[in-house]
């Protein structure tokens, strides 16, 4: 099984629309946070909102990583289908 | 109208907002993971049981906007009763004309008459195809025009009917019941009721 078993050309388009889209979301979540922050200034809520912040960035990491995994067997699953394997 | 870029922009900006509202699902679970943290009680028993309840929550989130973006919407339901509105009717009444939609035939004879009342019977048919109501002052607007043209709309009919011949003039129809004189006093007709005494 080699590389390009996993990766086709539609997989790997998915792959890039999934990086920009939770790039931005990232990037809105991080934007929001400062904004907020900034808004209260330093205090406990501000900590707490930090916190929150960089949870929810791992969660949405996660959540990318499922789907590009989901992606990734998908195209797999459909070589396997199609009978068609670079290195059978 | 809507071009193919229109399409993937609401696509890319469907994408984008699965994530966030993944992103969104997962503060509560963040907010608690923050409270340990600063209470000092971050450990990796604590962290990780939160982490898989934000992560869950997240993917959640995930599945049922993703249902609500890309699964088709049911649409509107059309009426199934033959009332289905004004438009329609009079498309089909202005589409297919049938003899209940204009009563009147057009005869040979040609008259002032007879163009006023197919005029008024289309008007008519248009009218009762937007509504029972409009039906109801057409047949009240007909009646009007007719006699306010022409007078009696029955005695029109009856001229007509007798120039194409399917009746006869008055002045020939024989009476049926002779008429007598009235007398000096008591009902009508009093002297046919006392000879057949």
């Amino acid at each position: 099984m080699a590389w390009q078993d996993w990766f086709g050309p539609e997989n790997l388009k998915a792959l890039a629309k999934h990086t920009v889209h939770c790039s931005a979301a990232i990037l809105s979540f991080v934007w929001l946070s400062w904004l907020v922050r900034r808004a209260l200034g330093p205090g406990l809520l501000s900590t707490i909102i930090e916190g929150t912040e960089k949870f929810v960035l791992v969660v949405v990491l996660l959540v990318f990583l499922v789907h590009v995994g989901l992606d990734l067997f998908r195209e797999l699953a459909r070589n396997v289908k199609s009978g068609r394997f670079v290195a059978a | 109208m809507s071009s193919p870029g229109d399409s993937s922009l609401r696509e890319a900006g469907k994408l984008y907002l699965l994530y966030v509202a993944a992103g969104a699902a997962a503060i509560p679970a963040g907010v608690v993971y923050s409270l340990l943290h600063i209470a000092r009680m971050e450990r990796w028993w604590t962290a990780s049981p939160i982490l898989g309840v934000g992560l869950s929550m997240a993917l959640y989130a995930w599945r049922y906007y993703e249902r609500r973006f890309y699964l088709p919407r049911k649409g509107p339901e059309l009426p199934l009763s033959q009332d289905v509105g004004p438009m329609v009717r009079l498309t089909r009444v202005l589409g297919a004309p049938g003899p209940a939609q204009i009563p009147m035939v057009v005869s040979l004879w040609s008259s002032s008459i007879q163009v006023a009342n197919y005029q008024v019977a289309l008007e008519e048919s248009i009218l009762a195809a937007l509504s029972q109501h409009g039906k109801e002052e057409a047949s009240g607007t007909n009646r009007e025009i007719l006699l306010f043209q022409y007078g009696n709309a029955g005695q029109i009919e009856r001229l007509r009917d007798m120039l194409a011949g399917n009746r006869q003039p008055r002045w020939t129809v024989p009476q049926k019941a002779p008429i007598t004189q009235q007398t000096e006093g008591g009902p009508p007709n009093a002297a046919l009721c006392g000879t057949t005494r």
